[in-house]
C-alpha cells in the first residue's frame, strides 16, 4: 500500500495537471500489468470451472440436482469414489512415506544422490502411457519379469500383475514416488544440517535426531508433497485404461466423467462428476493443511547463517 | 568429572589434503583453552574431531582413562557451541535448553529445576517461551550456550560463537563466556581467528596453520615469546628487519647487523644461514642517543602515546608507540631491548601479514 502512495505522490509533484486523476483515485497504474495474467486465469480456469459447475445443474432430464441424485443413486457411478480413495490413497501414504526416509538418507549432497535423481526423474519425463505401456510390455503373463522368475524356478505360473488394481497400483509408484521423493529431498536438504549435529551433541542419537528435529521441521513440507502427489494420483487415467480393469477394480473416476462426456454425450452429467471429483480432491487437501497449521511453519534454519 | 583430556597424533585428512597434522595437545580440567589461527588452519576440524561430529583419520583421544574417540557425537556427552547458534527453530527456549536433558532422560522435575537455573545463568528468564526466530543474535547466543553447558558437560566446544556478533556485543559476550566459564568450573575449548579475544580469554592459547600446531601456551607467552615468524604475525603487530647475524654470544642470545649498525637480540630458532628476520612490536622502540638513525616521517597522536612512523637510514619504515614522540622531519636514534628483538629465520617466501 506504502509504494502505491508513494508512487501517486510522486506523480502528484511532478506533474500536478496531468496525473490528478491516477492520485484522486489512489491507483497505481502499474497493476494494470497484471491484466494478461489475470485474462489468462479467467479464460482458461476461471470460466470454464464456472461453466462445468453451472452446467452441472442443468441435466439433459429432470430438476436442476438430478445428475447429483443420480451420481449417488447409481452403485457404478458412486462406487467410483471410494474405487479412486481406494487407489490413490494408500499410493500416496506409500510414495511419500517412502520418499522421506530416502530424501532424509540423501540429504548430503553425494554421487549417490545425483544418480538416484537422475534415475528417478526420467520416469517423470516420460508421461504416464509411455510408463504405461513400458510396464504392460514388462508385466505381462509372458513378459520378462514373469518369464525369469519361472525360468528361475522363483513361480509355477506367472503372477498377474496388470489389468488390475497392482498394475495401476505399480504405475502411480513409477509415476509419482519421484514426483514425492523430488519435492522432500528439497525440503530436507533445506534444513540445517548444523541442527541434527546440534542434537548429536546432546545426546540424541540419528532416530532421535530425525524424530525430534527433521520430522518437525519437514512437517509442513510433507503435508504440500501428500496434496500434490495425491491429487495427482487420484485423477488418474491413463494407468487406470491402459494397466487397469477400467470395467472393475480400476473403474476411477476420471473413467465416468470420459464416459458420461464422450460415450453418453451427457455433457452436463460429467460436469457433475468433475464437480464430485474436485470437491472429494478438496476435502482431503484442505483437512491435510488443517493439520499442517498444527505443526511449526518458519525457517529451518537455527540462527544466523 | 575429568583430569586430563589428552588428544595424540590427531589427525584428519580430506583426500589428499591435511587439514589436521597429528595434534598433540593436553588439557587441564577447568581450562579455558583456545584454538587460534586464520581460516583453513585447522582449528574447526580439531574442535569437530573432538566433539566427534568428524572422524579421525588416526590418532587418539583419551579423558583421563577412557578412549573417547571411537564413540560417536552422542556418547561423548560434549557440550558444543555452534557458530551459527544451530538453536532449534521449531522449540521455545525452554524446550531448546531441555533438549539435552530429554535425551538424557533426566526426570522430569529435576529437568525443569535445571533449566530454570540455566535461564536465570544466561538471564533470558522473561523469554522462555519464546522460539529462536523471536529473539536477538546476542539473546540466541546466550540460549545456545545455556543448551550445551545444562547438561553439565566435562568439555564445553565453543566454534567462533560470537563472530556473528557486532564489536560492542562481542566484547560483552566474551566477559558473559567467562563468567559462566569460571561460575561453572567448566573446561572450554574455544575455537577463534581473533587474537584480541584469545589473549583476552584463554589460560592457554595453541595457535595453527596449515594444520598444523605452531605454539601452545599462556598468552603472554605466546604474546612475547612467539617461537616462530608465523606465530609471531599472528599475535600482533610487529615491525619487520632484515638482518645478517654477526656473533652469537651463547644459547639464544644473537648479535645481527644491520646498515652497518650491531643489535643485540634473541634468536628464538637455531639458523645456519645469512638471512635473517629481526621482529619487534612497536611498544618496544625507545628512543636513545645511539642505536638506529631513523629520521620520523609521521607522528599520530593517541592520547596517552603516538604511533611514530620512521624511516631509518638503511632504507626500510617501522611503527613506534612512544610517550614522547619526536617532532616529523627531525633524526633520531632508536632502539629496540635485546629480550624484545626476536631473530627468526627468512622464510623463503614472501611474508604475509595476517
Amino acid at each position: 500500500m506504502a509504494a502505491v502512495d508513494t508512487t501517486a505522490e510522486a506523480g502528484t509533484i511532478k506533474a500536478p495537471g496531468r496525473d490528478e486523476s491516477a492520485a484522486v483515485a489512489g491507483r497505481d497504474l502499474r497493476l494494470v500489468m497484471l491484466l494478461p495474467g489475470v485474462a489468462a486465469i479467467v479464460s482458461l480456469f476461471v470460466y470454464p470451472f464456472l461453466y462445468g459447475f453451472l452446467l452441472s445443474f442443468q441435466p439433459n432430464v429432470g430438476p436442476a440436482l438430478a445428475n447429483y441424485t443420480r451420481f449417488f443413486s447409481e452403485p457404478r457411478l458412486f462406487e467410483t469414489i471410494g474405487k479412486t480413495l481406494w487407489l490413490s490413497f494408500p499410493i500416496t501414504v506409500f510414495n511419500v512415506g517412502l520418499a522421506v526416509p530416502f530424501a532424509f538418507m540423501l540429504r548430503r549432497p553425494s554421487s549417490g544422490q545425483r544418480f538416484l535423481s537422475t534415475v528417478l526423474v526420467i520416469p517423470m519425463t516420460l508421461g504416464t502411457v509411455l510408463v504405461a505401456e513400458g510396464m504392460l510390455l514388462y508385466l505381462a503373463p509372458n513378459g520378462w519379469l514373469n518369464r525369469t522368475l519361472i525360468e528361475l524356478g522363483l513361480l509355477d505360473q506367472p503372477v498377474r500383475l496388470i489389468h488390475n488394481y497392482w498394475g495401476v497400483a505399480l504405475s502411480q509408484v513409477v509415476i509419482g514416488f519421484p514426483f514425492a521423493f523430488m519435492m522432500m529431498l528439497s525440503y530436507t536438504t533445506g534444513i540445517d544440517p548444523n541442527l541434527a549435529r546440534a542434537a548429536a551433541t546432546l545426546g540424541a542419537p540419528p532416530a532421535s535426531q530425525f524424530r525430534h528435529i527433521y520430522l518437525p521441521l519437514l512437517a509442513p513440507g510433507l503435508a504440500i508433497t501428500f496434496c500434490l502427489t495425491f491429487v495427482q494420483a487420484f485423477a488418474v487415467f491413463p494407468s487406470a485404461v491402459l494397466l487397469g480393469a477400467p470395467a472393475g477394480a480400476t473403474r476411477v473416476i476420471s473413467l465416468a466423467a470420459y464416459e458420461a462426456a464422450f460415450e453418453d454425450f451427457d455433457y452436463s452429467m460429467a460436469s457433475t462428476v468433475a464437480m464430485i471429483m474436485g470437491a472429494v480432491q478438496l476435502i482431503i487437501v484442505a483437512a491435510v493443511l488443517g493439520l499442517r497449521n498444527l505443526a511449526y511453519r518458519g525457517p529451518a534454519v537455527g540462527g544466523k547463517g | 568429572m575429568f583430569q586430563t583430556l589428552e588428544l595424540k597424533s590427531v589427525t584428519r585428512t580430506f583426500g589428499s589434503h591435511k587439514a589436521l597434522a597429528s595434534l598433540d595437545l593436553s588439557i587441564k580440567a577447568g581450562e579455558f583453552v583456545s584454538l587460534l589461527g586464520p581460516s583453513g588452519c585447522g582449528k574447526s576440524t580439531a574442535l569437530n574431531c573432538l566433539s566427534g561430529l568428524l572422524p579421525l583419520s588416526s590418532g587418539e583421544i583419551w579423558l583421563d582413562e577412557r578412549r573417547i574417540d571411537t564413540l560417536p557425537p552422542e556418547r561423548r556427552g560434549f557440550g558444543m557451541v555452534f557458530q551459527n547458534y544451530a538453536l532449534f527453530p521449531h522449540m521455545s527456549v525452554t524446550k531448546n535448553i531441555g533438549f539435552g536433558l530429554t535425551m538424557q532422560k533426566v526426570p522430569a522435575s529435576e529437568k525443569v529445576r535445571r533449566v530454570r537455573d540455566a535461564l536465570s545463568l544466561i538471564k533470558l528468564q522473561a523469554h522462555a517461551d519464546k522460539l529462536p526466530g523471536q529473539l536477538s543474535g546476542g539473546q540466541q547466543q546466550r540460549v545456545a550456550i545455556a543448551r550445551a553447558i545444562v547438561i553439565e558437560p566435562p568439555l564445553v566446544l565453543m566454534d567462533e560463537p560470537l563472530s556473528n556478533l557486532d564489536a560492542t556485543l562481542r566484547i560483552e559476550m566474551r566477559e558473559e563466556i567467562l563468567r559462566i566459564h569460571q561460575t561453572l568450573g567448566l573446561t572450554t575449548i574455544y575455537v577463534t581467528h581473533d587474537q584480541d579475544e584469545a589473549l583476552a580469554m584463554s589460560d592457554k592459547i595453541v595457535v595453527m596453520k596449515d594444520g598444523v600446531m605452531q605454539q601452545a601456551g599462556r598468552p603472554e607467552e605466546l604474546y612475547s615469546r612467539p617461537v616462530n615468524l608465523d606465530v609471531a604475525l599472528f599475535m600482533g603487530y610487529r615491525n619487520l628487519l632484515d638482518v645478517k647475524p654477526e656473533a652469537q654470544a651463547g644459547e639464544g642470545s644473537v648479535t645481527v647487523g644491520m646498515g652497518g649498525v650491531s643489535l643485540d637480540a634473541t634468536a628464538m630458532q637455531a639458523f645456519n644461514g645469512e638471512a635473517l628476520i629481526a621482529a619487534f612490536k612497536p611498544d618496544d622502540v625507545v628512543l636513545a642517543d645511539t642505536g638506529l638513525g631513523a629520521t620520523v616521517e609521521s607522528v599520530i597522536y593517541g592520547g596517552r602515546e603516538s604511533i611514530v612512523k620512521m624511516r631509518l637510514d638503511a632504507g626500510p619504515v617501522i611503527h613506534g608507540r612512544l610517550k614522547e614522540a619526536p617532532a616529523p622531519g627531525s633524526h633520531v636514534h632508536v632502539r629496540v631491548p635485546a629480550e624484545n628483538l626476536l631473530v627468526y629465520r627468512k622464510p623463503p617466501a614472501a611474508i604475509g601479514r595476517h
